[in-house]
């Protein structure tokens, strides 16, 4: 009879342990159903703010190219008004009698670059806004005929694109308008149209865009010099010039002019005075 | 451990707080008004909060963080059950990892540092630490309200074997 008393109360014991165990398994099951799902929210959450993100720091240009889309045309506008009027000579802006010259190394791809280029109401590539010196310096001294800018290619963010052959297509596309006395229309249209630095947008489509935005440019006559041997030895030229005066940063600004050369800004430059007091300094 | 947790936890998302509210202001009032470091002349912060970066879908990143303090605070302030530890932890996580995106943003994008928008970063860190070791100890449980069970039965936890048992014995 005890026996039997014992019997019942082991199984009593046995069945309030699986019951326990199975109360604590629900909880514990419930708990994880939780956690996942608040985490797996929040991961949600973070993915979807990140693209909208994202999406904000792209300009609105088509980088497959559509030439006709009214953002590009608005920008194509843009730089045509800028440069309406101003003499071009290869890769010189501006009266190329002019005393003080303001050479510019850059890289098409380079970020810090479309800072210095884009006026303040447009954004760079990277999210920064424009700083307007270089549309400054257009309006006010390339277009007075106190100075004439001349650019230069320096290889720095192309680097990080992964096509190697990207620089030295791109710098020398922009001689290749040059050669029609546009490289300045296609700096400043590629400028205005950059896209992140790293991302491969630099295609042939991409280059073909924009040579098909310059009023007056030949795209054929332009499109047949892309692998002019000259040109491309020109490039390479560049970049061998600014190593050896051991610039490394892009924009590099150097000031020439009759009472010698500034010390080179081998950075952006923090405003339009900075440039303007150094060709004050040279003239 | 818990409640010195929670305090410490408190203490951030209001420092959190008023950072977010500062950068708010700002915003509103003028970049020219930031207390920050400057390169090449030029404020880092007011790079990085006037660039495209500095807005989500129209919507200054600086509000959000307001906004998301706040919750946090809420989440913190409540009482501590399971449901307010996991809100801490969601919260945390998408605060954490959106600030976190943002700073990559402003080291490889922007290529300029805001500090107050790094402090936010490492306050936001620290909270979710905060909030995943809360939610791990679990405890303490909530004082049993009125009528609830002696044996500490709270509202975030099922029936103990005992209890579900009583009534069929």
């Amino acid at each position: 009879m005890a026996s039997r008393t014992k019997q019942k109360e082991e199984a009593r014991a046995r069945r309030l342990a699986e019951e326990q165990a199975k109360v604590e398994q629900t909880r514990r099951n419930r708990r994880l159903q939780m956690l996942g799902g608040v985490v797996i929210a929040a991961i949600v959450v973070v993915v979807v703010a990140v693209i909208v993100s994202s999406g904000g720091g792209k300009k609105p240009f088509n980088p497959v190219g559509h030439s006709n889309s009214k953002t590009s045309s608005r920008i194509a506008r843009g730089v045509t008004s800028l440069l309406a009027g101003i003499p071009q000579h290869g890769n010189t802006l501006g009266n190329p009698n002019a005393k003080v010259t303001v050479t510019e190394y850059g890289d098409l791809e380079c970020s810090i670059c479309d800072e210095f280029a884009l006026s303040s109401s447009q954004h760079a590539s990277n999210g920064s806004p424009g700083t307007g010196i270089e549309d400054a310096l257009i309006k006010n001294d390339v277009r007075s005929g106190k100075i004439k800018l001349v650019y230069r290619s320096l290889e720095t963010a192309s680097g990080s694109n992964p096509d190697p052959k990207a620089f030295l297509n791109q710098q020398t596309a922009a001689l290749a308008a040059g050669l029609q006395g546009k490289e300045w229309n296609y700096v400043e249209l590629f400028y205005a149209q950059q896209q992140p630095e790293g991302t491969g947008y630099v295609t042939p489509v991409f280059l073909n865009t924009l040579a098909a935005e310059i009023p007056g440019l030949s795209t054929s006559a332009w499109s047949s010099h892309l692998k002019d041997a000259t040109l491309q030895a020109q490039v390479k030229a560049d970049v061998q010039q600014a190593v050896a005066k051991g610039y490394s940063a892009t924009p590099t600004i150097v000031v020439t002019g009759p009472k010698g050369e500034a010390n080179p800004i081998q950075s952006l430059p923090s405003s339009y005075a900075q440039v303007e007091s150094e060709i004050q300094q040279v003239s | 451990m818990s409640s010195t947790l929670r305090r410490v936890m408190i203490a951030l998302a209001v420092i959190g707080l008023g950072v977010a509210t500062y950068l708010t202001v700002v915003h509103y009032v003028g970049f020219q008004a930031l207390a920050c470091g400057s390169g090449n002349g030029v404020s880092s912060c007011q790079t990085v909060q006037s660039s495209v970066w500095s807005e989500l879908a129209g919507i200054p990143v600086a509000d959000l963080g307001l906004i998301g303090y706040v919750l946090i605070l809420g989440s913190l302030l409540a009482p501590d059950r399971e449901e307010s530890r996991i809100a801490t932890l969601g919260l945390t996580i998408v605060g954490f990892g959106f600030s976190a995106y943002l700073t990559y943003r402003e080291l490889h994008s922007i290529h300029a540092i805001c500090e107050w928008c790094l402090s936010s970063a490492v306050i936001l860190t620290v909270l979710l630490i905060g909030a995943i070791t809360r939610y791990l100890l679990g405890d303490p449980r909530p004082v049993a309200p009125a009528g609830a069970p002696a044996n500490g039965a709270s509202p975030d936890r099922g029936p103990t074997a005992a209890e579900l048992a009583q009534p069929r014995a």
